[in-house]
Formats: C-alpha cells, structure tokens, sequence
C-alpha cells in the first residue's frame, strides 16, 4: 500500500514539485530526501527525486530509483508519468507512450499527463492517437483556441482535409465578433484553413474564402500569392494576370512570378518574340533589376541570343560582378550557347566592344573579363586548362589583390589534380583578406582534400569561439558544421584513418538525429505561438529529413569506411598500406606487422598530445571561472570505440537503411548497399539494390561487375542460402544475368559494346578477373593500355589503381600504372607517392 | 527542450501591460464594440456538441480520456485474407530481409503466407 504522508511532508512533497518547475535541483532533492527519512518507500517522492536526478544527467540511476517507485506504488500516476519522462528522456518513445498511458488510466483528468501523451504521438506520427488525445484536451478546455487548432492539425496531417476545416469553421462561428487585426493567432488560423481548402482542392472555395478574409490577414505577401496561384488555377486569366503584375512591382526578381505572369497571358513557351517584349517591358520599368536580363538568356536561340547574352555579359563585366559566371553557366547544358558565350567574351580582351563608352575603368573591365575566361575554361563543361590558368594571371596581373582571381587559380590547380597546390594557393588567397570567412573555409577545405587536418582545424579556429568545451573542433560540433565535419570525416578516410573518419560522419548523423529530436519543442511552442502553416511545413520537411543530400554524402563514406573495416581488420590500428591483406602476412617481420606497430605508435603519440592539448585547456578554462553548465570533454576522442566494432556491416546497414528508404534514387547508395548486403550474405537484399541500380542505370559499369558478382555468389555460395530465397533470387537475376549465359562470351559483349569508355573497360576487365583468375596479367596489360585512351579522366585513372590494389598486383606493376598516368597528367599530385 | 510540466499555465498573455496594449491595438482596428466572454462560453459549448455529433465521437464525453488509451484495438483490419503466418516464416523474412517482425508479417500476409513470392514482391522493383 502507498504510504501517507503526514501534512507537512505533504506541503514539503509540494515544494520538490516546485523546486523541479523551477529548475533548483539541488533544493528539490534535499526536499526529497527530507521526505524519504521519514517515508522512505513514499513513491511519489521517488519518483520525483528521479525525475531530479536525471535533469541532471544521471540517466541510469534515475531509473533504478524510477523503478523502485513503481514497485512501491503501482497505483500511483505520478510514478507511471515519471517513468514515462525518463523513458522521453532516453528516446525510447514507445515505451514513454506505453507509461503515460499506464498514468492516463489511474488519472483520466491530468492536463499535464494527457499533453505529454499528446507531444509523444505527434512526434512518433501516431496520428490516430493524436486525433484522440487532442480531442479529450478539446474536451477538457475548449475555451482555448489553440486546441481546436491542434485538433485541425490533427486531423489535417491524418489526411483528413474535411473534419480538419470543419473543427476550424466550428470554431469560427463561435465568434460573436470578428477577433482584431492585431490578433495574430486569428490571422494564421484563417490563412491555415485557406491552404486546407486549398489542398483539398476546392481551389473556387479557397478563392472565395480569401476574398472574404484575405484583407484582414497579416501575411500580406502570403495572401497576395496565394490569390494569384487560385486565380491562375481556376483559368480567370485577366485577374491572374493583373495579381502577378502586382506581385512583380513588390519582387521584379523572383521568376516564379514571371513564369506565372505569362501562363496568364497565354504566350506560348515559343513564341520568343512576344516573350521578350514582356520581359524588356520589366527590364525598362526596373533598370536595376537583374531577372528580366537573364530569363529570356534561357529561351532565346541563334542571333536573339546572342544580341542579347552580349549586351547581358557586357552591363555585368563593366560593373565587376562576381557571380556572372555562376549565373551564366546554366546556360552551357546547350554548347551552341556556350560556344557563343566563348566567342563573345573572348573578343571582349580583343577590345571588340560594342558603343565602347570609355568612361568606365577600362582596366575593371578586363580584369573581370580574363576572370570569366579563367573560370569558364575551368568549367567542366567548357574546360581548358592551360586556358583558364592564362586567363587567371592575366586577371591576377591587372588586380593581384583580388581575392575571387586567386581562388580562382587555386580551384584550376584542383583539377589539375594538385591537391597541394591547390591548398597553396587556396591558403594565399585567404591572406589576402583575413577577415573573410568565406575565403577561410575554403582554404580550410582545400587543405582537408590535401590531408592537412591540423592546419586546416587551425584555419577554422580563427572564426570559432575556441573557449568551448573541446576546442575550435568542440564549436564547429556544436555550430553543427555539418560541411566540415564532413570534409573531415572523408579526409580521414582518404588516409585510411577510419576511427577519426567514423568520429567526424557519426557526429554528422547525430546532428541529423538532433534536428528530427528538435522538432519536439514546436509541437507545443508552434500552437501557443500561432503560427502554424510554418508548423506544418516543418513537420512535412522533417519527414524527409534525411533526403538531404549531406546526410547521404556522409552515409556513404561512413559506409564505405565500414566496408573497410570489414575487409582489412587490421585498419582498427592504423592506416594500412591498401592492396595487402592479412592472408598475405606469413613472416614474423613481415611489411604488414610493421605497418602495424608503425601505427599503433601514432596512435599512442596522437593520445598523449591530446591529453597535453585538454591539460592545457582545462587550467585555461579554471582561470576563466565557471560558467555554470559543466560540459564533459568527449571520452573517445579518435573514434577508437566506433572502430573497434566487432560488426562493421551491421553498422553500416545502420546508416544504409536511411538511404534506401529516402533517397532510393541515388544509384551509388544502391551501389553501397549491395556491397553491404553481398558480404552480409544476404543475397535477397543485395538483388533488390542490384534490380533498383540497373533501372536506375543499366549500362553502369559498375551495375555490370555486381550482376556478375550476384550471379558467383548465388551459384557457390559461401554459406548454404534457404533455398525460398534462392529461388526467388534466380527469378530476379535471370532476367539481368541467366544462368545458362556463357559469362566470357557475355563479358565481351559488354566490352565490345563499352570499348570507347575507360570505366566500362575497368568493368569488363573487373568481371574476366572474375570469370578466370589467370587472366591477370593480361588484365593488368589492358588495363595499362586503356589509361593511354582518350576517354580517361584522373577520377577514372584513381579507380583503376584500385583495381589493381583489389587484384593484389605487384608494387612494380602498380608503380608503372602511376608513372603513366603521371607521364598524362604531368600536373598532378595525386599519383606520386605510395 | 521545454520543461514538461510548466507549459500549459502559459496560454494568455501573462504580462497585464501586454494584455492592456492588445486591448489598444484591437480597438484601433476593430470598432465593433467589446466582447462578451460568458456568450463565448455557450457558443462554445454548442460548437463542442455540435462536433462531438458531427464526428460521431460521443464516447468522449464526461471527459473519459481512456478511450484515448485503447485506441490502437479497434481498428479492423482491411480486407486483409486471413492467411496463415508462420512464425519460422516470419522470422526467416526478419534475418534474410531485415526486417522488423512487424512488417514481415504483414509482408507475408500481403502474400498469402508464401514465403518465396513475399520475397520476390520485396526484392522486385517498385
């Protein structure tokens, strides 16, 4: 039976309650334990002194006493509500939703419990317990608006679009007069039943509905644009046309609204004519505007196009605008205009400008002039690389102190493919404004494709609030610089570090798990606030969180620093030399032990400065003083315990799984995915990925070695597969790979159809390593002779030395591999060393 | 993150010097005369009605929250042919295809309980 407490134990119980509103955790559990002399079974109070201590960060403990609550009193809401929060606290949400309603039952009419219950199902997208919940605080207050808002949302997010209007209209009409202007919480809850409409698309209703209440809403941009949409939509041409004129005297630059001017006009997408004379109408009435000049770049053809790129070009060389080529080069997908652009702009340095006015600074003109040049012949698609760098110290010469010229060159030495020059000059141009955090960045990103983590930490460290907890690298985590950590992460990589690379993407997925966690407070705060439309879109934008494609470029490379993992153990000391493996180690002094200890020593060294690094920190810190919120230093600093995992691929699939299921259109998670599920065994999966990359992309080179791999695999496998599965298997693969094909003869037919590209060559030379083991000299001779072929590019030239790291190739056989690309791109860097 | 049990005293303007300059701003606006909050009360009482027979939820009524508590029961299952499940079934989905038990299950029944056309529905291109 639960313990009475004596009446003034009651009002002290109070008081802890009080103390935990009020944050003051140290009074609520001396209060606590005052209590629990006396009573020391008294659950409630457990309960709340757990709730105390796991404020305070002691999450385990807080459990264990949570726990010896409810065994002292099952019947009590506040421990059940308690042990929710707890099970809230450590995002067990189905668990905390399961608690809360144990407390719910013995306590029907709790505001608190039955909100908590609310936020969780919001945040778990429980929209039926949602719409339940919301309903009973409806019930329970219906004087507050917010409550039948949230009902609508409610409702609205279940797909139900008409009980979501009809709780608002009920609301509505309980209003005697029409609530004030100012009353912002009206204004969006009116606008938020018109997008209701909307998107149940009533779209005459809508129209009518914001007639009759569109002018008193606060948003004013917003009913303007949703009034010309409805228009447009409903074919009343006239007035469309008249809102979006209207809406481009407020904004001349935003193209939507053109776009959406003309489809009111009925001007056909070809007639170019009658096109133009719109936008040069606009252009003259706002000659400082920029959009009417550069849309009708995007439609006009021939002559027309290039009158008006040339007039385009010239206004912006002769004002210096930096960005003209970051805005022209769109138009290069069409290489007749790009040729045009070339042709034109190259006569610009010739002096062959037209009505030539001399009044402007001349020499601007040609600086930006050679400065487009540089980075139009740096531009894959216009490249020239001997041009561009001509052009940029031409440009330099003119204005040495220009930051964008200088960055310029150094982006040219990238894809020359010279790291370290390309971090040189990068590191130049950032001296050349200090102040500017831009030029910083990049110079700290090019100095991470270069390996130089320090120098380029250092080089962040001169905009971070370097007294956090844990250094410059402690801010950029809690910033969430998701751009540096994961340039980090994929440089770490790169020198095979795979601890540090998997500390920096991991951080990275944890900033994403923070953003969906973030939501949490907006399913209250939102409401109270009002503003809801922005809710709404928020909630929308979070379930597709992780469609952005930063979360895949770090998935990726983390998978691929799991796959790693996977086929050389050996990586959890150290970098290990690529292309050897355990199996190749017999002696005692073996390269291989070497390497091993070699690394195993950095790593020692690698602890002890960072240890000497937090010393330092710390006393420097104690001087400062205490700033209240003690943060912990990160207790695996190099990533040590994520490297250690003893299931690398389980891992990955981890952070596969997201990919596949929100970004199924990117072909190289596909790729990944079947590399995971391929060594995993699980060979149902890896053909899912494999069908879902060659629908995707069938002549994929890569896609070609897979479907062979699939088809080894499926025929010896490494272990017994269930024969449902293999079954169903085969049906797949016959229809990429049949069984009964002859691979040799089908091998070459893919090269025979592919001779002309280098990765499909690597593909088809791949698969015959496959097919026949001893072909490998001769694959090693082919491969060789393909590099000489036209179609290679340094990226393709890199995938081929890991193929021969794959085939274990000699190190001589390798060397002369890098000497010839060496000998075809005698700029780069990429292939010395090693 | 908000502190879980102080939101709810927060819903009208606490400051009575914000609650006065509301008042102001409204009256320039919006001359219709004041409100009548005890009206607003019965209004809204009809309105609850009205809804609770609109949506047919009258079960809520007296403020019985537990129905929010068994909501997950009730629904009936649509036209979902009663297949038989295996357990071994489930559980050879759940491993080969990653899975959660739940929507192996729900992928077998998808399937009328056989296990190799489960799989190729899986496997095959949506």
């Amino acid at each position: 039976m639960p313990q009475q407490l004596s009446s003034k134990d009651a009002s002290l119980f109070r008081q802890v309650v009080r103390h935990y509103e009020t944050k003051q955790h140290k009074k609520g559990i001396k209060a606590a334990d005052q209590i629990l002399r006396k009573n020391p079974n008294h659950g409630d109070t457990l309960a709340m002194k757990a709730l105390i201590i796991s404020n305070q960060g002691q999450q385990e403990d807080a459990f264990v006493l949570a726990k010896e609550a409810l065994k002292n009193d099952m019947k009590s809401h506040v421990c059940w509500h308690v042990y929710g929060l707890l099970y809230r606290a450590d995002k067990n949400y189905e668990e905390a939703i399961k608690a809360y309603r144990f407390a719910l039952r013995i306590e029907p009419d709790s505001q608190p419990i039955q909100r908590d219950l609310a936020l969780l199902q919001m945040q778990m997208r429980d929209f039926k317990g949602y719409i339940n919940s919301r309903s009973a605080m409806l019930q329970a207050r219906p004087a507050f608006r917010q409550n039948w808002t949230a009902l609508a949302i409610a409702h609205h997010l279940a797909g139900d679009l008409e009980e979501a209007e009809k709780v608002l209209t009920t609301y509505e009409e309980t209003l005697k007069t029409p609530p004030p202007v100012a009353d912002m919480e009206h204004s969006e809850a009116v606008l938020y039943k018109n997008t209701i409409l909307s998107e149940a698309g009533k779209v005459d209703k809508a129209l009518e509905h914001l007639e009759k209440v569109g002018h008193r809403a606060t948003d004013v941009l917003a009913v303007m644009e949703m009034k010309a949409d409805y228009l447009l939509r409903l074919d009343r041409k006239e007035e469309a046309e008249a809102a979006y004129t209207d809406l481009l005297e407020r904004n001349p630059e935003n193209s939507i609204y053109y776009d959406a001017l003309i489809r009111a006009k009925g001007i056909s997408e070809d007639d170019h004519k009658a096109l133009k004379a719109v936008y040069d109408s606009w252009a003259n009435k706002y000659p400082r505007g920029d959009a009417a000049r550069r849309i009708p770049l995007d439609f006009l053809e021939g002559e027309d196009f290039k009158q008006a790129v040339d007039a385009y070009l010239q206004r912006m060389l002769k004002k210096g605008v930096p960005s003209l080529f970051a805005n022209i080069k769109t138009l290069y997908a069409n290489s007749a205009k790009r040729d045009t652009v070339q042709e034109l702009v190259e006569g610009y340095t010739s002096g062959k400008v037209q009505n030539g006015e001399a009044n402007g600074d001349q020499n601007e003109f040609l600086s930006s002039t050679y400065y487009f040049l540089a980075q139009h012949y740096n531009y894959y698609l216009s490249r020239n690389l001997s041009k561009a760098m001509e052009s940029v110290e031409k440009a330099l010469e003119l204005d040495p102190k220009a930051v964008e010229y200088q960055m310029t060159k150094a982006r040219i030495w990238k894809h020359y493919g010279n790291v370290q020059k390309a971090a040189e000059e990068m590191e130049k141009a950032r001296t050349l404004d200090a102040k500017d955090r831009h030029i910083n960045s990049k110079a700290a990103k090019y100095q991470l494709r270069n390996s130089e983590n320090n120098k380029a930490l250092d080089n962040m460290s001169k905009f971070t609030r370097n007294e956090t907890v844990g250094g410059a690298l402690g801010d950029l985590h809690e910033m969430q610089c998701v751009w540096y950590l994961t340039e980090d992460g994929e440089s770490y990589l790169r020198q095979r570090k795979l601890g540090l690379a998997l500390k920096r993407l991991h951080a990275v997925y944890h900033i994403f798990d923070v953003w969906q966690e973030d939501q949490f407070d907006f399913h209250g705060f939102s409401l109270r606030k009002g503003m809801i439309r922005a809710y709404v879109d928020m909630i929308r934008w979070e379930d597709r969180l992780r469609e952005h494609p930063f979360y895949t470029r770090a998935a990726l490379a983390g998978i691929k620093a799991y796959i790693q993992l996977h086929e050389d153990p050996d990586l959890v000391h150290g970098p290990m030399p690529a292309g050897t493996s355990r199996e190749d180690d017999t002696g005692e002094d073996s390269e291989r032990r070497k390497a091993i200890k070699k690394a195993k020593k950095e790593q020692q060294r690698l602890e002890k400065v960072e240890a000497e690094k937090r010393e330092a920190r710390k006393t420097a810190t104690a001087v400062k003083g205490l700033d209240g919120e003690v943060k912990k230093e990160d207790a695996d600093p190099f990533g040590t315990k994520l490297v250690q995992t003893p299931d690398p691929l389980n891992e990955a699939t981890k952070i596969l799984t997201p990919i596949l299921e929100h970004s199924p259109q990117n072909i190289e998670g596909q790729l990944l995915g079947f590399e995971v599920y391929l060594r995993q065994n699980k060979l149902a999966l890896a053909q899912k990925c494999l069908s879902a990359a060659h629908t995707l992309n069938a002549s994929n080179p890569t896609v070609h070695v897979q479907t062979l791999r699939l088809r080894k695999a499926l025929d010896n496998p490494r272990e017994p597969l269930t024969p449902e599965v293999s079954e169903s298997v085969n049906a797949e693969l016959e229809k990429l790979l049949p069984k009964s094909q002859n691979l040799d003869e089908w091998n070459k037919n893919f090269l025979s159809v592919h001779k002309d590209s280098f990765s499909h060559i690597q593909a088809a030379l791949a698969s015959r390593q496959l097919i026949n083991p001893d072909s490998k000299a001769q694959n090693e001779n082919d491969l060789a002779t393909a590099l000489g072929s036209n179609d290679a590019s340094i990226e393709s030239a890199l995938a081929g030395r890991e193929l021969l790291n794959e085939w274990r190739s000699e190190q001589a056989t390798k060397q002369a591999y890098a000497e010839k690309a060496k000998g075809k791109w005698p700029e780069s860097s990429v292939f010395d060393l090693e | 993150m908000s502190d879980p049990t102080d939101d709810h005293h927060q819903h009208l303007p606490a400051n009575p010097e914000d609650r006065k300059a509301a008042a102001a701003l409204s009256s320039l606006n919006d001359d219709l005369g004041s409100r009548d909050p005890t009206a607003d009360q019965e209004a809204l009482g009809k309105a609850m009605s009205r809804l609770e027979i609109a949506a047919g939820q009258g079960g809520h009524t007296g403020g019985n929250a537990t129905a929010s508590a068994g909501q997950t029961k009730t629904e009936p299952q649509v036209q979902v042919k009663v297949a038989k499940v295996k357990a071994g079934d489930v559980n050879l989905l759940v491993r080969e295809l990653d899975l959660s038990q739940v929507k192996a299950t729900e992928l077998l029944k998808a399937n009328e309980g056989d296990v190799k056309k489960a799989i190729q529905a899986f496997i095959a291109v949506a």
